[in-house]
């Protein structure tokens, strides 16, 4: 049996009307549709016009895929020890409508161990408590350059590439990044492949000349393609994960893999000390002008998803404020064990700055784990 | 009609000056690269060398004699510096004598014909 490789032709599904097998344009970037030259009123339609709206089509779904997780920044970088067998970030998203694969990226440096097989490990996970293993993907950097190495320099980096396949479009999903034996995981990029072949009955045709009939399934294609991303598309808002090891960013009492609070007054997680929103705090901006829909009068809806636990008995919070301090969304109902819990909430459609805070809900004891968390459209 | 595409990132760091070497102004740098940086020919790769950037960069550099926490100021880098098979770039944040808590500000604008 052949392997078929991702965007490969389908060999089972029939093409659909007005599709092709094979990807019709590149990544390029295609000049803007001329609307007052090809759509001017008492024009016949134009072949130009009617094969310039697939094409747009193709490539806002193939092309302007979404980074599902990307590695903070590494401030503070630990000692080797911390990079033994350890889940380094933790990350959930969103596939998109025609999402097949993963691809990822990861950027390592020789290992603190010179002499052991360092691997960088990707896992993803369908659950939330991450039970339920779907892949794994190893990135083989190998042994350091010697036992004196420094591994801080530049000739030992490596960027190591790979796919993860056969995830299923429009599902939720978790991941974890894992140094194994002694990793250096410098930092690490993971975005999401669409395939109209996979996931639909091919490429959207877009090879019009002067005599084709203009039909309805050729407007009805680009809407369902574009509408269906839109909704369903999971666009990453924020991925924000504790790097083990960091001495500002991890605290101690959870081997440095995470941040705790034992604070009922909601702290800023970026810097642990603000309480008050300001201009000033560390936060998120995001653009969400222009992303909702008409009928969408309270905003853009997304969802935040955070990893965590409690220790002591009492629930963590983490709260998601605007920057007039205006609680935007709240996640709670943490255990005792490490699980992501998420709440769906509404987006304002303009350009703010957004700043996570964190805190437990009783006093003397009690300790919220906060280990990442992750923002994205839906809908 | 121009069918030129143009496409920029709007971006800005957190920052804050570092006195612990008694300087009145610090700097963070911000490159935007299509590849890996590397250290520089000639120079010994010790671990100490600053980074060296080949092929497409844009590199931004925000000042502040403030030790206050703030966001920088908003400055443009060029989306076409992206690399044109996987659509992906490679960010260098530096600091000298200043403290960044890395990127405060992220935001890719719309396609613009100039």
């Amino acid at each position: 049996m052949t392997r078929r490789l991702y965007g490969d032709p389908p060999t089972t599904l029939p093409l659909g009307p007005r599709q092709t097998s094979s990807i019709p344009l590149t990544p390029s970037a295609v000049p803007p549709i001329q609307i007052n030259r090809w759509c001017r009123n008492g024009m016949h339609p134009t072949a130009e016009l009617a094969s310039r709206i697939p094409e747009a089509a193709n490539q806002a779904v193939l092309f302007n895929s979404k980074q599902v997780f990307t590695a903070p920044p590494y401030i503070g970088v630990g000692n080797g020890s911390f990079y033994v067998n350890k889940v380094l970030w933790n990350f959930a998203f969103h596939t998109g409508p025609y999402t097949v694969a993963l691809f990822c990226r990861l950027v390592m440096n020789a290992p603190f161990n010179s002499s052991a097989n360092s691997i960088g490990r990707v896992k993803i996970y369908s659950d939330a408590a991450l039970t339920m293993l779907v892949s794994t993907q190893d990135f083989n950097y190998g042994a350091g350059p010697g036992p004196s190495a420094n591994p801080f320099v530049f000739q030992t980096i490596r960027a190591l590439d790979k796919y993860i396949e056969n995830l299923s479009p429009d599902t939720d999903y978790y991941g974890t990044v894992e140094g194994v034996n002694t990793a250096f995981i410098q930092t690490a990029c993971i975005w999401d492949c669409p395939s109209l072949t996979e996931s639909l009955n091919g490429y959207l045709a877009q090879n019009y000349t002067t005599h084709t009939p203009i039909l309805a399934v050729d407007r009805k294609n680009a809407s369902d393609v574009c509408r269906a991303t839109w909704k369903r598309g999971g666009s990453m808002l924020a991925t924000w994960a504790i790097t083990p090891g960091s001495a500002i960013n991890s605290d101690s009492t959870d081997g440095y893999g995470s941040i705790t609070t034992t604070s009922t007054t909601l702290t800023n997680i970026l810097d642990r000390t603000s309480t008050t929103i300001s201009s000033s705090t560390p936060g998120f901006w995001w653009d969400m002008r222009s992303r909702d829909r008409i009928s969408q009068s309270s905003g853009v809806p997304c969802v935040l998803k955070v990893f965590g636990y409690q220790s002591g008995g009492a629930d963590g919070n983490l709260v998601l404020k605007n920057s007039a301090g205006t609680t935007i969304a709240t996640v709670s109902g943490f255990g005792a064990t490490k699980s992501w819990k998420s709440v769906a909430f509404n987006a304002p459609a303009v350009l703010d700055k957004y700043d996570l805070q964190f805190k437990v809900t009783a006093p003397s004891g009690p300790r919220f784990h906060l280990y990442a968390f992750s923002a994205y459209e839906l809908e | 009609m121009s069918t030129s595409i143009y496409r920029y990132v709007t971006l800005a760091p957190w920052l804050r000056l570092d006195t612990a070497n008694g300087a009145s102004s610090g700097q963070v740098r911000v490159t935007v690269s299509r590849d890996l940086p590397m250290v520089s020919q000639g120079s010994i790769d010790d671990g100490t060398q600053t980074p060296y950037f080949t092929g497409a960069f844009t590199q931004l550099i925000w000042t502040t004699s403030s030790t206050t926490w703030a966001t920088g100021g908003d400055q443009l880098a060029t989306a076409n510096l992206k690399d044109p098979y996987f659509g992906m770039v490679y960010i260098t944040i530096e600091t000298f004598n200043a403290f960044t808590r890395g990127l405060a500000k992220w935001v890719k604008g719309e396609r613009r014909t100039a």
